[in-house]
């Protein structure tokens, strides 16, 4: 199929811009071309054998009327190159040759070999002619010792051709083989490449026009196997990492953690779009768009229906405990584990992000990243424990999204000055908003939370009181001071059937906001150790029913 | 220049109670005014966790130089975007090169030649040896014989001889070229094959990589940066040990604190910076988002944003592809999915005609419930969101869950049960399915109809349910339905009456007599833990608990109250503390509800590890994790001949690490958590510790601190005194528990225990029995019957009598109990009588008591001192004691 390209004079198109999208990429090709009057015939080559014909598109820009009469997608393998044929033929020719030549040494070793056999008997006629010229009182030493060095010496000739010859086809028999091997080889592949060629496919264009003219051509269509994710780095830094000390030297500050207060950090967000094809077709030098934008999901608003509101017998109060965020910024849980990567959310609305600069990405189905954008902005770390969760201390940044684009959910990869020290996730953050970021634990600070719970109730009350108990124990083990915010909740109550309080025997009194935090500023020296204590009382209506 | 391979040397670690933190340093130096992309640190041990790897870059000070600004105008660190880990053997020995096939060729064919040469050699003095004396010449016919000619036979002589010396010359210097020519070649073929398998790798080679990529700024830089990298290894132990040095007075100790450390990962820590500290090896956690806790009438769970349902319809755009390049895959995917309907349906009762094809709208409007229009409204909803008709219907409260419930049961022609009357279910037929499904699922047996099992669901259609139920009861399953809320109120309703009743039994088991109660207590409690193990690991094992205890099953929060309501009776216990935890924590968050999106779990965060796999794979057009394997071994395929399941050597490599130090040194508790408060120390020097599993100890800290020697006495018990030592904490650190070797006056004494004692407390370590301080314990009782008010006091007097042997004074403590009435018990009145002055409550920290008493007396050297305790039991007098009035 591929080779029947007679008619259709190759265009060169080269990808122009590839919008990424969550399961597939639209490609667009542009070309611009010398039109002559009548009938023209283009075909671009190397096209990605993935992309689907209902998505072709081309568009045919230009001074006069062009008409496309027909587009379509030729597919087939690549076929193998016609080289790898003749090294073939190559092959068998070495191998003709090879067995020419250790015949002809096998053909001289025999020759040698009856030699040798003749040179042998001479040396033992010799030998017998010696007794007989003793007898015969012909006693010559010197002419035996000649004849017989003679004989030697020729038996000694024969023997190192032989060897030699024997050397020599083994080395062509080796030969041989290697030659033979690549010949089986190269026949093998052959029939494989035959069969099983790179699947590739070419784009077929029949243009018409009235007058010759310059055209712009634009092909676009679409490729599964190709999407890309948003992929985040935040680096920590400090405006200035070189201080001046008196002796007139640098010291580069080594780690944001230990920062002094004054030094205000700063965080470099750059938000990437990670690109991962194994369409067939590389991408060199290509502007890239991301978009969130979904074809195949509709546009229409949601429809708004009745709140119909209806009264009926008082059923017993069926209370519910429930979690209710206060303050999203959002950040990627880890509890449930998708069986695979779930598309991106745009937050209701499509966004379009392009890359600023042009990048290759080749058809090897790797992540590549493509910057898209990236701000600066001021950062208050704090170091944060909520123990309840995590019974860990965690160093927090909080900064703001200074781009114009939001940053979609996603990894972070985080960087602390110069190394690299984590991956957390963000999730969908919109132009402007506050944000917040973990910079994962610190190692020096440990908690402890333990909590416990006495039920009580008392004979002629309708309530029933369960006192609660959390114990937090901070550790130190390390060599500097620390200072953190603890946070702890209690449950609010929006019925009036159950009641919680914070108890006075609370650390430092403290009492819980309206939504049931509460906070303490703790700070603690070296290895050493602080405790925090919640009493909280929860009274509930004895004909209250939890689920 | 892309990448560099770097030496790495240990620097710090920190070892945790179960592993350790490594850090490990190497240096960089730009080349050509640049740094290199990536770094390639090698050595370090397979076991090590390879999400934990951090790294830092610090800047270096060019010691070479001096008098130079530095760091120049232009430096700049490189950052380190990312660190990942590869598997590496270290790269052949260059020494061993392959020798050339030519010079082995040659060598065989001198070695063949000389062979051959020396063949010839041999032929020819075998020859000459038989040369033999011509025969006596024989006279013809008459004629005298010829004479025997000596001069030339002698000729002969001389001439075979001679030659035969030549041959043998000859041989010698063939033999000799020869055995050189074939240890040459033999040397060779050794060389040959050694080359060939030193691109083999060994097991005992393998190791990983850490490769960080560096990121720098533009322009050209100059200069040195240490690059930090910290890594979790698993394995690594300690514990800590005391000597303490007491004076001869046992006024002032000399404390010295070591850490017996051992680890055995595969890389020896030489000349490191240690740590050793008390806390759990910490791991990532992402920043924890504390939402508030409210407490409210029931309301629908909120949606959260984030990540989405992949889109649709990818696979449509292979059709080309596939219809060309994979004939056979298209027809195989191209398959029509089966409609959910008519697979949905499948529990319907045998014989009857199902009305299934009409729709479930249709039957609402036909029975006056809703109208057309609504129905496509809510269809349209349900459209949108995914939802069914139905729950779109009740949501909007068009109709009544009970409604719809109806309605679905003619749809699907099933039978409908009012759960609201009285007697709706056969209490008996609960048991068929256990507590855990009835909850998970909200599914309600009815009984068995043959071998089929009959159960009460809210929505037919919910095939995954009745599918574990059929998976789980390995029997066919029929449905009946009822609205969901009353499913749920029946279900909520029966496992709070169970859970009552057992409180009930849990209650009366307490109010039994009390040394029964305990006992039984402990025993269950013993079997609880046990249970609650299991629990933890799998729900099934909760079921068969449950069942045991009771002929109803129960369900987790039960078996949380029963072992807590337990506890109080049977004194703390860290795994009740724990388990009280968790339960706490079940109640307080109790609203684990699947969130309708997906959330991402950390591994599908590694874009690192994501591959997209070609259009003619199986898996193409999504994002697919690549295999651990492929991962290490890619680069290591090309740079060695592995020939060994890398996976398995790693693994090897992770369990013999943490089977280090399974041989804890005697009397040796591992630190453990000093009531929750966690402690670290550094030993103040660098040291080694080698990577072979055994024990090393390491000087951590030395103190001198005040010391006293206290004697303590429990007369009622014993009358032997025994000797501590207190020992004041003067360390910034706790003293954890430990083995203490103690030395009195520079003599070893004995080893004891070390409790675990903050910082600024006071230590109180056991010395064992004093035999110079004697102590004598007399009681009298007398009972005293009061007239006039008909009661009884029952006087006890308890004499005790401390003599001091001892040649210095002596600080005792003595130990009494009072007996105390039992808390219902209103008629009983105890009163002490007669005490000494500084008589004050004791309370003992091993098990807590109300009537103990404590006294602290000194007994100067060879004096007696006498103390007097007297109570007396004030009671009705036609009452008398349990186990009898003499109490002493």
């Amino acid at each position: 199929m591929m080779n029947q390209q007679t008619n259709f004079a190759p265009l060169i198109a080269p990808i122009d811009t590839v919008t990424m999208l969550e399961d597939r990429a639209q490609v667009t090709r542009r070309a611009t071309i010398a039109l002559l009057a009548g009938r023209t015939r283009f075909a671009i080559k190397d096209v990605a054998a993935v992309l689907s014909d209902k998505t072709l598109d081309i568009t045919v820009g230009g001074g006069s009327s062009v008409l496309v009469n027909d587009v379509r997608v030729i597919r087939g393998r690549r076929k193998v190159k016609v080289e790898r044929n003749e090294n073939l033929r190559e092959l068998i020719a070495e191998r003709n040759r090879l067995d020419r030549q250790i015949e002809r040494v096998e053909e001289q070793t025999d020759e040698a070999r009856r030699q040798l056999r003749l040179v042998e008997q001479i040396n033992e006629q010799v030998v017998a002619g010696i007794g007989d010229d003793v007898y015969w009182d012909r006693a010559n030493p010197q002419q035996w010792t000649e004849d017989l060095s003679l004989a030697a010496g020729r038996n000694g000739e024969l023997r190192d051709r032989i060897c030699a010859w024997n050397q020599e086809g083994r080395s062509l028999d080796g030969k041989r083989n290697d030659v033979a091997r690549r010949i089986e080889d190269a026949e093998q592949s052959s029939k494989k490449k035959n069969n099983t060629g790179k699947p590739g496919a070419r784009i077929e264009i029949d243009l018409q026009c009235d007058a010759p003219c310059d055209a712009e051509i634009r092909v676009d269509y679409i490729v599964p196997n190709a999407c890309w994710r948003p992929y985040h780095t935040a680096r920590l830094t400090v405006p200035s990492p070189l201080v001046k000390p008196k002796q007139n030297r640098y010291v580069a500050t080594k780690d944001p953690r230990e920062l002094l207060p004054p030094a205000k950090p700063k965080i470099a967000f750059a938000c990437d779009g990670c690109i991962w094809q194994n369409t067939g077709e590389d991408w060199t030098n290509v502007k890239f768009a991301f978009s969130t934008q979904r074809p195949s999901l509709g546009t229409q608003p949601p429809i708004l229906v009745d709140d119909i509101v209806g009264a009926r017998r008082k059923s017993p109060v069926v209370v519910q405990t429930r979690e209710q965020a206060i303050h999203t910024t959002g950040l990627g849980g880890d509890t449930q584990a998708a069986e695979r990567l779930p598309g991106i959310d745009d937050g209701g609305r499509t966004v379009n992000l392009c890359a600023p600069q042009r990048a290759d990405v080749p058809s090897n189905g790797r992540p590549y990243r493509v910057r898209i954008f990236e701000f600066e902005s001021d950062a208050n770390t704090q170091l944060v424990a909520m123990p309840e969760i995590a019974p860990v201390v965690i160093l927090k940044s909080e900064l703001v999204n200074r781009s114009d684009s939001p940053i979609l959910a996603g990894p972070v990869d985080l960087i602390r000055y110069c190394g690299y020290s984590g991956r957390t996730s963000v999730r969908h953050i919109a132009p402007g908003e506050r944000f917040e970021i973990g910079w994962g634990p610190d190692d020096a600070l440990r908690i402890d939370r333990s909590c416990e719970s006495a039920k009580g109730t008392k004979p002629l009350s309708r309530w029933d009181t369960t006192d609660h108990h959390v114990t937090i124990k901070i550790s130190n083990t390390g060599p500097k001071e620390k200072h953190l915010l603890l946070t702890e909740r209690i449950p609010v109550s929006e019925v009036e059937q159950v009641q919680v309080e914070a108890l006075s025997r609370t650390t430092d009194r403290r009492k819980s906001d309206e939504n049931g935090f509460l906070n303490w500023d703790v700070i603690i020296a070296p290895f050493a150790g602080k405790e925090i204590h919640l009493h909280y009382a929860m009274n509930k209506r004895k004909n209250v029913a939890e689920t | 220049m892309k990448t560099m391979s770097l030496r790495s040397r240990a620097d710090a670690v920190t070892v945790y109670s179960d592993g350790a933190r490594m850090t490990r340093v190497a240096t960089v130096e730009t080349q050509d005014g640049s740094w290199p992309e990536s770094v390639r640190l090698t050595g370090l041990p397979l076991c090590l966790d390879d999400a934990s790897i951090a790294t830092r870059i610090e800047a270096v000070e060019d010691s070479g130089a001096k008098g130079v600004d530095w760091p120049p105008a232009h430096f700049e660190l490189p950052v380190s975007t990312g660190a990942r880990v590869e598997l590496d053997v270290p790269s052949p020995n260059t020494n061993v090169e392959a020798p050339d096939d030519k010079q082995i060729l040659s060598t065989q064919q001198e070695a063949g030649c000389l062979k051959s040469q020396l063949e010839r050699v041999e032929q020819q003095i075998a020859r000459l040896m038989e040369l033999q004396l011509p025969r006596s010449p024989v006279g013809q016919n008459g004629t005298p014989p010829r004479v025997v000619l000596v001069s030339a036979r002698l000729a002969m002589m001389d001439f075979q001889a001679g030659r035969l010396i030549n041959l043998r010359e000859e041989r010698w210097d063939l033999r000799k070229r020869l055995g050189e020519v074939n240890g040459e070649l033999k040397e060779l073929k050794q060389r040959a094959s050694r080359a060939k398998t030193a691109r083999r790798a060994r097991e005992e080679d393998l190791c990983k990589v850490a490769v960080v990529t560096l990121q720098s700024g533009p322009g050209s830089a100059r200069g040195k940066a240490r690059i930090v990298i910290e890594y979790f290894v698993p394995g690594a132990r300690w514990a800590p040990s005391y000597t303490v040095r007491f004076n001869d007075a046992m006024s002032r100790a000399d404390v010295a604190v070591r850490g017996l450390v051992c680890q055995n990962t595969g890389e020896d820590w030489s000349n490191v910076k240690l740590t050793l500290s008390t806390a759990d090896p910490q791991r990532w956690f992402d920043l924890p988002q504390l939402t508030s806790l409210r407490i409210g009438r029931q309301q629908a769970p909120e949606r959260k944003t984030g990540w989405r349902e992949l889109p649709p319809g990818v696979d449509e755009l292979f059709d080309e592809f596939d219809h060309v390049f994979r004939p056979a895959f298209r027809r195989k995917s191209r398959k029509p999915k089966p409609k959910p309907k008519p697979k949905l349906s499948r529990p319907q009762r045998i014989g009857v005609t199902s009305s299934g094809a009409r729709r479930l709208g249709e039957i609402l409007v036909e029975w006056g419930l809703v109208r057309p229009n609504e129905v496509d409204r809510a269809m349209r909803i349900g459209m949108a969101t995914g939802l069914r008709i139905g729950n779109v219907l009740v949501d909007q409260h068009m109709v009544s869950e009970s409604d719809i419930a109806k309605a679905l049961a003619v749809q699907y022609d099933l039978e409908f049960i009012d759960l609201n009357q009285p007697d709706a279910i056969d209490r008996d037929q609960l048991k068929l399915l256990p507590t855990d499904m009835i909850r998970r699922h909200q599914v309600l047996p009815l009984g068995k109809r043959g071998r089929r099992l009959v159960v009460l669901i809210h929505d037919p259609l919910d095939t995954e349910t009745i599918d574990s139920l059929r998976f789980r009861m390995q029997c066919e399953i029929e449905c009946a339905i009822a609205p969901r809320r009353q499913i749920r109120q029946y279900i909520d309703r029966m496992l709070s009456e169970t859970k009552a009743s057992i409180d009930a039994t849990v209650r009366s088991m307490t109010v039994d007599t009390q040394g029964r109660s305990i006992d039984l207590c402990s025993e269950t409690i013993d079997d609880e833990e046990e249970l609650m193990l299991q629990s933890i690991g799998s729900g099934s094992g909760l079921l068969t608990l449950t069942r045991e205890a009771d002929e109803s099953a129960l369900g987790a929060e039960l078996l949380g109250e029963i072992c807590a309501s337990k506890g109080e009776l049977a004194g703390k216990s860290k795994l009740r503390r724990s388990f009280v935890n968790d339960f706490d924590r079940s109640v307080a968050a109790k609203p684990l509800r699947k969130s309708s999106q997906p959330i991402v779990s950390r591994q599908w965060l590694n874009y690192g590890r994501l591959n997209m796999p070609g259009p003619g794979d199986e898996l193409r057009g999504e994002l697919r994790i690549a295999g651990l394997t492929t991962l290490y071994t890619s680069g290591l395929r090309q740079r060695a001949d592995v020939r060994f399941d890398v996976l398995d050597t790693i693994r090897h490599s992770i369990s013999r690490a943490e089977e280090a130090g399974g041989r804890v040194p005697a009397r040796c508790d591992f630190a453990s958590s000093l009531h929750g408060h966690d402690y670290a120390f550094s030993a103040p020097v660098r040291v080694d510790v080698p990577s072979d599993g055994q024990y090393h100890a390491i000087p951590l800290a030395t103190v001198s601190s005040n010391a006293r020697l206290r004697y303590v006495v429990v007369p009622r018990e014993s009358q032997r005194v025994f000797r501590f030592v207190e020992l004041d904490n003067t360390l910034t650190q706790a003293l954890l528990t430990g083995p203490v070797d103690v030395h009195v006056n520079g003599e070893y004494l004995m080893t004891t225990h070390m409790p675990a004692t903050v910082s600024g407390g006071v230590a109180r370590m056991g010395l064992g029995v004093e035999q110079a301080i004697a102590v004598a314990r007399n009681t009298t009782f007398e009972e005293h019957r009061c007239l006039m008010s008909s009661t009884i006091d029952l006087n006890h007097t308890i004499d005790i009598e401390l003599m001091n042997h001892l040649n210095r004074t002596a600080h005792i403590e003595v130990r009494e109990r009072v007996p105390v009435a039992l808390e219902t018990e209103k008629k009983i009145d105890i009163t002490i009588t007669a005490a000494p002055h500084d008589l004050a409550e004791y309370e003992q920290p091993e098990h807590p008591i109300d009537g103990g008493h404590q006294w602290f007396v000194q007994v100067a050297a060879g004096e007696k001192q006498n103390l007097k305790l007297g109570y007396t039991i004030h009671m009705p007098s036609k009452c008398e004691l349990i186990e009898g009035n003499r109490r002493e």
